[in-house]
Parts: structure tokens; sequence; C-alpha cells
């Protein structure tokens, strides 16, 4: 075993420390552009990860991926948030409807209920048990965030934690998936950031505000 | 032959909404359409005497053809009813080619006759079906086509409120129908295969099937209380579908409860044939009662048409009885009479509704309070009405009499039964039927009295005009049809012993039946010459004022009303009413010099209140409690989604 695969085992065994720590601060953040950055953050984690798996059983289209979850969740999304945190020129608080120190305890629950939930899976996973706990966690988070978060442009960024989440429980269960369907589903993110982004807009033109907890009248 | 026949006339029934689209072009063809459905209906009518009166069996399946089973196949039974179809539309196609140019123009008259013959087509399917997926297609259709032809007339508020109610009861008993086929499984292919498998069945899911079959094909038929539909979509349609629907769409019900009942299922335990008769009872007693409390004719005449199907169904329960206690001559007797009596109600009804559409046509209402003295204005109308008013009430010499008294002729047969119950029963029915009978000519004698004698209680009712030719002709048609088949009811009769004979092995009409149509004709001349006689003898005339007694200075204001004449009885059942009474004296608290009082009676029919309200409010309350669950706010519905899945985790962790 080369220098490399030792460091790749190494960083893949404690990469689940630094996403548990992102989503703790995800969840304590009180600014929109923290959260940003922290999903930035943690996108890059998980770049890390792909690099390391990718080297270690030597596949050569892991890069690729890689390659591709660098610039559109590392670089393009945050950026494109930033920006559109910036010109919405409403108030850059999440606006939370529970405090910050209780997000972080619910947040801490939510971990401890992943591992509790992945426990019957450790055997025919092996090592990688703390993996899947994180990106069970990382699901779970993400919607915790959508529903606790009032603004608009929180949902998108609960969602994308979401969709981190999704993608490294493929990552870890099969490796990841074939390229194409990588390409197609972080494309797919792209749009959905896109329209998102459009829709945030859209509503603050529409309703002075970018608070979804004030649009309740839209029931039929 | 007749194979050919038949085949030709379904493509002539289909070819007739081709036609209208070339006659929407060509104003030069624009009696066309209704020529070929009449010629096309000649046909069938043909067809179906061949295969009734020869009985001989012939099928069209396209299943090789087409990738689904569609078999149309016509026997005894299928022939009896393609008969009553072809035989009761030919007439009410012939008044309505002169009717649905005067009322409909454009657009809504190509539409009238491209939908027309599409719902006779569809009727004619379910009645000759012999695979499931042909009889259910043709039952659905039915009730599409039956809906659009009432959209015709419009869509208000309440209209479409009505169309709401009629298609959601006809789903509901399309579910029970699908269920009764479906309970035949594996063998639901065609009729053939579930008549052999029906014999080697369990009991319960007979039942189960026998069931299901009466509740859906009941609601069809519009048997109390599943009748809601009825008196909502009936009188909204227009006059010619109001009787095709009421008149011969009511009895593709008829026909699928005896095809399951008889035909399949072969009878079953006596208490079926209870049931049968319990809703017979109902439906006849309550049809007739709310009838003789309403005032808009069309109205009348749909809560007639469940009055009835409640005496069909008498005849059926009574078949079943008798066939459950083996003695199949007294069965087929009462099956023989049911039947007829769906024959007759097709005919009279037909004849009822179109003599509404004709009043309607001269006097721009069918409000009876504004109607009156239309027999002096309009004598052929009055007297085709008159015929249809003493059949439907069952006077001898009409088609009417003979059906209910066979029926009545059946029951008293039963009290010489070994059976205890069903010799008290059967009799007891009688009285119903009796009854029946009995405030049915009420009802009819203040509809005829108040629309067609007296004088005119509106400028429109007094300006009326006969209706042209074609109009008078179809109604014509139908009252010679009634007074055939009341002298001569043998041209029936015998087909329809042949019929029942196939229906309930081993069993022939009995003398009471064959006798009547040897006496009838004998009756008739007698009365014939009666009246001659009379007619003959000069007497001096007095001409005076009509309904004044002699008396001079009365005026149209003070004669009988529809209301006025129903109140005695509506006294006597006042607690099937139930009416909600208000009287409004304005100013407030002057009851001795008021400015005006105005009063108002709404009758409710205690069915809804009692049986669908209750239903309907547990449904919308438990709605609303629902509803608590949708806030409208999207991190509520993502915390739904959220909880749901942190439940899984925990629940698959434990599993």
């Amino acid at each position: 075993m080369g220098l490399f695969e030792t460091a790749a085992a190494k960083a893949l065994a404690s990469s689940g420390v630094f996403l548990f720590m992102t989503v703790l601060l995800i969840a304590a953040a009180k600014r929109t552009s923290t959260c940003i950055a922290l999903f930035s953050v943690q996108s890059l984690v998980i770049t890390a990860q792909i690099v390391a798996a990718s080297g270690m059983h030597h596949l050569r289209e892991g890069f690729a991926i890689a390659a591709l979850v660098l610039i559109v969740k590392v670089i393009a999304i945050p950026y494109a948030l930033h920006r559109i945190v910036e010109e919405l020129k409403v108030p850059r608080d999440v606006s939370s409807s529970t405090s910050s120190s209780q997000s972080v305890f619910i947040a801490a629950g939510l971990i401890l209920l992943s591992f509790f939930a992945v426990r019957p899976y450790a055997g025919v996973l092996g090592g990688d048990q703390a993996m899947l706990a994180a990106s069970v966690a990382l699901v779970l988070t993400g919607g915790f965030l959508m529903i606790s978060r009032k603004k608009a442009l929180m949902q998108v960024v609960g969602l994308l934690v979401l969709d981190n989440g999704i993608f490294l429980a493929a990552l870890t269960t099969t490796f990841g998936m074939p390229l194409v369907i990588e390409i197609g589903i972080v494309f797919d993110l792209l749009m959905g950031v896109f329209l998102m982004g459009l829709f945030v807009f859209r509503i603050r033109d529409t309703f002075n505000h970018a608070d979804v907890s004030k649009m309740r009248r839209l029931r039929g | 032959m007749t194979q050919v026949l038949f085949s030709s006339f379904l493509v002539a029934m289909l070819s007739v909404p081709v036609l209208t689209l070339i006659s929407c072009r060509w104003a030069k063809a624009r009696a066309l359409p209704a020529v070929l459905l009449m010629g096309s209906l000649a046909v069938g009518i043909a067809v179906a005497t061949t295969a009734l009166y020869g009985g001989q069996k012939f099928v069209i399946d396209v299943s090789q053809v087409a990738s689904f089973s569609f078999a149309l196949s016509v026997d005894r039974l299928s022939a009896f009813f393609l008969l009553l179809i072809c035989s009761v539309s030919l007439p009410v196609i012939l008044f309505s080619s002169s009717y649905i140019p005067r009322h409909y123009s454009g657009a809504r008259r190509h539409w009238l006759w491209a939908v027309l013959p599409l719902f006779l087509m569809s009727m004619v399917v379910v009645v000759t079906a012999s695979t499931l997926f042909a009889f259910l297609f043709g039952w659905e259709l039915m009730t599409l086509f039956s809906a659009g032809l009432i959209l015709i007339d419009g869509d208000s508020e309440e209209r479409r409120h009505s169309i709401f109610v009629y298609l959601l009861m006809m789903h509901a008993g399309a579910a029970a129908v699908i269920g009764a086929f479906l309970l035949f499984l594996p063998h639901a292919g065609n009729f053939a295969e579930m008549r052999a498998s029906a014999t080697s069945m369990p009991p319960t899911l007979r039942t189960a099937v026998f069931l299901l079959a009466f509740v859906g094909f009941g609601t069809k038929a519009g048997i109390v209380p599943l009748h809601l539909w009825l008196p909502r979509a009936h009188p909204i349609a227009p006059s010619p579908v109001s009787a095709l629907m009421s008149g011969v769409m009511l009895k593709t019900a008829i026909y699928g409860f005896v095809r399951f009942a008889f035909d399949f299922l072969g009878g079953g335990p006596s208490w079926w044939g209870y049931l049968v008769l319990l809703a017979g009872c109902v439906s006849g007693l309550l049809g007739v009662l709310y009838a003789i409390a309403e005032h808009d004719l069309k109205r009348l005449l749909a809560y007639h048409s469940v009055e009835n199907i409640g005496i069909i169904y008498l005849g059926l329960g009574a078949a079943l009885v008798f066939a459950a206690n083996h003695s199949p001559v007294w069965a087929a007797l009462a099956l023989t009479a049911a039947l007829l009596h769906c024959l007759n109600h097709a005919i009279f009804k037909s004849l009822l509704f179109l003599g509404a559409g004709a009043i309607s046509d001269a006097a721009q209402t069918v409000d009876l309070e504004e109607l009156g003295g239309l027999l002096k204005r309009m004598p052929l109308t009055g007297t085709a009405f008159l015929i249809a008013c003493c059949s439907i009430v069952g006077l001898p010499l009409f088609n009417g009499f003979v059906s209910e008294w066979l029926t009545f002729r059946s029951f008293l047969a039963g009290s010489e039964m070994s059976n205890f119950s069903a010799a008290i029963i059967l009799p007891l029915a009688a009285g119903v039927l009796a009854l029946i009978g009995g405030l049915a000519a009420a009802c009819f004698a203040k509809v005829y009295g108040v629309a067609f004698l007296g004088r005119p209680r509106s400028r429109e009712a007094a300006s009326a005009n006969e209706v042209p030719l074609p109009m008078q002709a179809g109604m014509g048609a139908l009252a010679a049809a009634c007074v055939a088949i009341g002298v001569f009811p043998g041209l029936v009769l015998r087909s329809l012993g042949k019929l029942t004979a196939e229906l309930l092995p081993g069993a022939e009409l009995p003398q009471a039946a064959t006798s009547l149509s040897g006496i009838l004709p004998w009756i008739a001349l007698s009365a014939l010459v009666l009246v001659a006689s009379i007619a003959a003898l000069k007497r001096t005339k007095r001409l005076t004022a009509t309904w004044a007694c002699g008396l001079s200075g009365l005026n149209e204001r003070m004669q009988y009303t529809s209301t006025a004449f129903s109140k005695p009885l509506r006294k006597v059942f006042s607690q099937v009413y139930k009416a909600d009474r208000t009287v409004e004296v304005v100013p407030d608290g002057t009851p001795y010099f008021p400015v005006s009082i105005s009063y108002r009676s709404v009758r409710t029919t205690s069915f809804e209140r009692s049986l669908y309200r209750p239903g309907v409010d547990a449904i919308v309350a438990a709605a609303n409690r629902l509803r608590q669950l949708q806030t409208g706010n999207i991190q509520i519905y993502l915390l739904y989604i959220f909880a749901a899945l942190i439940a899984l985790l925990v629940f698959m962790r434990f599993v």
C-alpha cells in the first residue's frame, strides 16, 4: 500500500467527523451567507472523499465526478447563492423558528438518530458505518433546515444539504453511480437552484418579502 | 340473414353522427339524420321481432379481430329488450324530428342529432352484449351520453348540481355492477362461461353477486332509496330525451337485473325475493306519493317512473319467491307480468313525456298551475295524453291493465302456497299494489283535469296551438300501441311466455294469462258498441262556462288548482311529506293590516333528510377536520414528510 492509499484511507475514515461538524455549524449559523459558505465547505469535504475513494479503488471516472462536484457544488452554486443574497436586499438573518442553540441540539439528536438507524447495516458495510450515518444525518438536517428556516433561500440551502446526503449515501454504498447519471444529477441540481433562485426573486417582487411562512393563502 | 340485418342496423346507427356532420355543412340534408335514424330503428325492430318470435340466437363476435373481447349476441331476453328500445325510440325520434328544429338551432341541434343515436346505440350494446367488456362499455357510455344530452339545455349552477348527483350515483351503481361481474372471476369473460360457473359457486358468493347486482342495477332503475338522481335528472332533459331516459334507459337496468338474477344465478333463496318485493313496495308507494304532491309535470312523471319501476320490481320479487318455493308456473306468470310492464311502461311513459314536450312547446311551461283547457286547443295531444293516463293507472283495455292484472293474479295465487310466510306476504303485496294503483289514478285525474280540462290559467295556455304533424304522429303511434297491447295482449304474451320458459326451466304460462287475451277483444268490442250507442242518442245540449257549476261571474283564478286537488291526500299521508311552511307578513307585527303576505311551502323528501343527510354531513365534517392538516404553510408540509421519514427510520430499526 502506497502513501497515497494510506492517506486516502485515513481521510475517508475521518471525513465523517468533518461532515458532522458542518452539519452542527449550519444548524447554529445565524446568517444566510454563513450557511452558504458552510455548504461550500461541506461539498469540499465530499469532493475530498470522492477523490480518496476513487484513488483507493483506482477508478478513473471518479476523478471526473470529483471535478464536477468541485466546480458545481463548491464554487458555482455557492457563488450564485451569494449573489442572490446580495441582490435580494432583504434582511440577511435566517429567521429560524427555533433558536440557535435549540437547532444545534436538534441537529445533534438527528445525528444520534442516524447512527441509531444505520446500525443494522453495520455488518454489511464494515468500517463505513460512520459515513452512512453521516449521509443519513445530512438528509435529516437538510429536511430540518427546510422546515425551520423561514427564508425562501434557506429552503434552497436545505435542499442542497439534503442532496449532499443522498449523494454521499450513493457514494458509500455503491462507490458512486455511473458517470452519466452523476452528471445528470448534478445538472438537475444546477437547474433546480437556478429555478428556485428565480422564484425567490419573484416571491420577493410579488410579496415584498421572502418569508415562506407568510405564504399560506395558496390552499384550496 | 338476421345477423347481416343486425350488423347493418349497428352500422346505420353509427353512421348517423357522421351524417349529422355532413348535414351541418349542407342545408338540404337537414332532415337526413332523423330519416336514417328512423330507418335503422325500423331495421332493429325487424331483427328483434324475428329473434323474439323465432327464437334463434345469433352472435356478432369481434374478439378475434380486436384486442379485447367484444361480442354481441341476441337471445330471446336480449331480443325482447332490443324490441323495446327500437320500437319505443322510433316514435320518439319521429317526434324529435319536428321538436328539435323548433327548439334548438345551430350547434346545439347538430349536437343533439349526433349524440342521440350514440345514446340509443349504447343502450343496444347493453342489452345485446355477451361479454363483460361489451356490457360495461355500453353501460358507462349510456350514462355519459345521457348526461351529455341533459347538458344541451344549458349548464346553470342548479342544473350542474343535478347532473353531478346523477353522475355520482351512476358511478356508485356502476361500481356495484362491476363488482358483481368481477365476483365471477376467473370465468367473467363472456356470459356463457358466467352462466356455467354460477351453478358451482358457493352460496355466500352467490348472495354477494345478487346483492351487488340488486344495488347496482337498482341505482340505475331508481328504486327507493337509490332514486335520488331520478327526479333531478329527468325533468331537466329535453322532453324527447326525458322520454328515452325514463321510458327506455331505466329498462336496461331491469334487463341487467333479470340477466343476473334469473339467467346467471337461476333464482335463489326466498329472502332474495322478499328483498326485491320490499324494494318494489317502497318504491311504488313513495314514488306515487311524491308524484301526487308535484305540480311540475315533468318531475311528476319522473316520480311516476319510480312508482312503475316499483311495480316491475314487485313482479320480479314475486317471481323469485315463487321460483324459490318450487312453483315455476306462477313464477313464470309473475316474471311475464314484470317484463310486460317494462314494455308497457316504456310505451306510456314515453308518450307522457312527449305529451309534456308538446305542452311545453305549445304553452311554454310544464307547470300545472299555469295550464288548463288544453284539450280544446290541442285535441290530438289531449287524446293521446288521455290514453297514456288511462294506461299508466291501469284501466282495462289499455296496456297498463294487462301487466298490472297479471301481477295481481300472481300475488293472489301466492295465497295457495304451502309455505306459510309466502302465503301471507304475497297477498299483502297485492294490497300494496292496489293502493299504488288507486293513488296513481288520483294523481292522473289531477294531471289531466288541471292541464287539459277547465279554463286556461295563463295567457300562454290560452293561446296554445296544436303541435305540428310529426309530433302528433309520434304520440299517435305510441297511443295506438297502448290500445293495441291493451286489447290484444296475446300479441306479446305468447312470445314472452316462451322467453320466461327459457329463463325458468319447466314453466309455461298458466291459464290465467292466456284466458285474458281471449276475453279482452270482446270486452273492447262491447265497450265500443256501448260508446257508439250513447253517442248516437240525441241529447239536448246546454252551454255554460267551464267548471262554474252553471253560475256566472267565476273566473279562472277560482278553479281547482293542482295543489288544491292533492291537498286531501297530502293531509292523509302528511307523515311522508314533512313540508316546511313559512308565512311572511310584511310589515312585521301588524297581522291585521299587512302590506303583503307571502306563503312558501318547501317539500324535502324525507329520505334525503333521514338517509342521505347524515351521511353527507359526516363526510363533510370529516373533510373539514382533515382540512386542518392543510395549513397552506409549506414548512408544515415539509414537516409532515420529515416526520414520516423519521418514523420510518425508527420503525425500520425495530423490525
